[in-house]
């Protein structure tokens, strides 16, 4: 049976806090449980990142489509720009290409978010709908591992998780 | 490395000092963390009356990249500032920045021995009993800081800032700094940045001497829980001294817990102590607006660090370690400040 490979991270940070610190100088000590944290951590990106990429792919097009159909979104934005970022889906699903697509996505959502700021009167409802999604983008990010954990966070990202679109 | 920089400092602190007999260093050993400046303990040992004398020292070196843009002097600078001023903090032996010594700019002062500075300390059942003792004086000292009137000389070896613009001389290093570093778009610090252009702080009652990182961690106290020194005052700068409240009240500093800043007394009671030492008011709008500043300066200095992993192939684990989960802890400052879960 071959280990995956969190499972085989997970074990090489209990191997380094368990075998390698003891031995360790001062300096050293300190340097390799950080190590071991940032192992750690890396083990719980790879099992999540692509679920969470993929689903905030798809919660951003809904946010796109939902302004495509917004006479001043479309105004201010173009109604292609907006139907292309809401049509678009992701084609290449290595974690570098899920990432680059996401980016590309959020630097238009944030452009978006900016312009409903500016203008409370049009689109009213697109602000308080992207300031949603920040906040769930913050929170899906978060790491469950490492110094700051909190349970809050993991309540919060199950929520988010079981009602995004999958 | 570390016998090199023994025998160079001994050579160095023998010129400095000539009337010590036989100076040697010895010892020599980096501290964990202070990425920014490798930071190191050694003894500084030295024949008086036919015996040998012994003096722990720290030195701070300056790499050529620190993560903050910075002058090789205003450390040194601050710490004697504030040392003049009262304020606990160590004892500077010298300031060196003609990198030839050792290989680069450095600073060395003498070791405050037998304290303590590490939220873990502070976990273990004797200092629990000291924390209300401790974060008196960490809330006190910070009010007497701001408190403080800076001769215009003092004043001079900062860079120059005015009263109502303090705040957009902050932003604009931060948000640059950011810039330079982030490797990634991230939409929700960009909102932070439009929100603090946009909703300026309300216009100081004075500038002050503003450490730049104060928080549990960069100060030291002994057993009896008396602060002893406070450390890092590499972002030094002359501002609005709400921008240290912001700062040492994020949670970070005293996680999960957010209304005990740092481990130690229960954040009302922090204001009202710093309140009373400074003569000023918290003003929860300036508050707000410097808490959100201070988590924009945190991810800049993450990413700062996540640069360094990516560019300069960092092997140092501190470094990956802060370019994600500090990282990760002041976007949620972020989030919490301008995005709170509804009740």
């Amino acid at each position: 049976m071959q280990p995956t490979p969190d499972r085989l991270l997970g074990l090489i940070a209990t191997k380094i806090t368990t075998q390698l610190v003891p031995e360790a100088s001062d300096y050293q000590k300190g340097d390799l449980m950080m190590l071991a944290l940032v192992i750690g951590a890396v083990a719980e990106r790879y099992e999540h990142d692509a679920d969470i990429y993929i689903r905030e792919h798809r919660m951003m097009r809904e946010i796109f489509g939902q302004a495509a159909a917004d006479a001043d979104a479309c105004a201010a934005f173009g109604a292609a720009v907006l139907a292309d970022a809401a049509q678009q889906a992701l084609e290449d699903f290595r974690m570098s290409a899920l990432r680059q697509a996401v980016e590309a996505k959020l630097r238009l959502l944030g452009r978006l978010h900016e312009w409903s700021g500016r203008h409370p009167g049009a689109s009213g409802w697109l602000k308080p709908k992207i300031d949603k999604f920040l906040a769930d983008h913050v929170v899906l990010h978060a790491f469950e591992s490492g110094p700051y954990k909190a349970a809050d966070i993991t309540e919060r990202k199950q929520k988010i998780l079981s009602a995004a679109p999958s | 490395m570390d016998q090199d920089l023994a025998g160079n400092l001994a050579l160095y602190l023998q010129r400095l000092q000539p009337d010590l007999a036989s100076l040697r260093v010895e010892n020599v050993k980096r501290f964990f963390g202070g990425s920014s400046k490798p930071t190191y303990r050694a003894d500084m040992l030295w024949m008086a009356a036919g015996a040998t004398e012994t003096s722990g020292i720290v030195v701070r070196t300056t790499p050529d990249r620190s993560l903050v843009d910075h002058h090789d002097d205003i450390e040194p600078e601050a710490i004697r500032m504030a040392g003049r001023h009262g304020l606990p903090v160590p004892r500077l032996i010298a300031l060196e920045t003609d990198p030839s010594h050792i290989g680069s700019a450095f600073f060395i002062m003498q070791e405050v021995a037998g304290c303590e500075s590490s939220s873990r300390a502070l976990a273990t059942p004797h200092y629990q009993l000291l924390r209300d003792k401790i974060g008196g004086q960490k809330w006190r000292i910070l009010g007497q800081l701001a408190a403080i009137t800076l001769s215009d000389e003092e004043r001079s070896r900062f860079p120059p800032v005015t009263i109502d613009t303090s705040w957009v001389t902050e932003l604009g290093k931060w948000e640059r700094y950011y810039h330079e570093n982030a490797q990634e778009y991230e939409p929700m610090v960009e909102y932070a940045l439009r929100w603090l252009r946009e909703t300026p702080p309300p216009v100081p009652e004075k500038l002050s001497l503003v450490h730049g990182d104060y928080r549990t961690g960069n100060f030291l106290f002994d057993r009896d829980g008396d602060i002893k020194a406070v450390l890092d005052w590499e972002m030094a700068h002359i501002g609005d001294p709400m921008e240290d409240i912001g700062w040492a009240i994020c949670r970070l500093w005293g996680w999960p817990d957010r209304d005990r800043p740092g481990h130690l007394i229960a954040k009302r009671d922090a204001f009202a102590i710093w309140e009373a030492a400074s003569g000023m008011r918290i003003d929860p709008a300036a508050l707000k607006w410097w808490s959100v500043l201070g988590a924009v300066k945190g991810m800049a200095l993450w990413a700062a660090m996540g640069r360094k992993v990516v560019e300069e192939n960092s092997t140092v684990s501190m470094d990956y370690s802060a370019s994600w989960f500090p990282y990760d802890g002041h976007l949620r400052e972020l989030l919490d400040q301008l995005l709170p879960e509804p009740a």
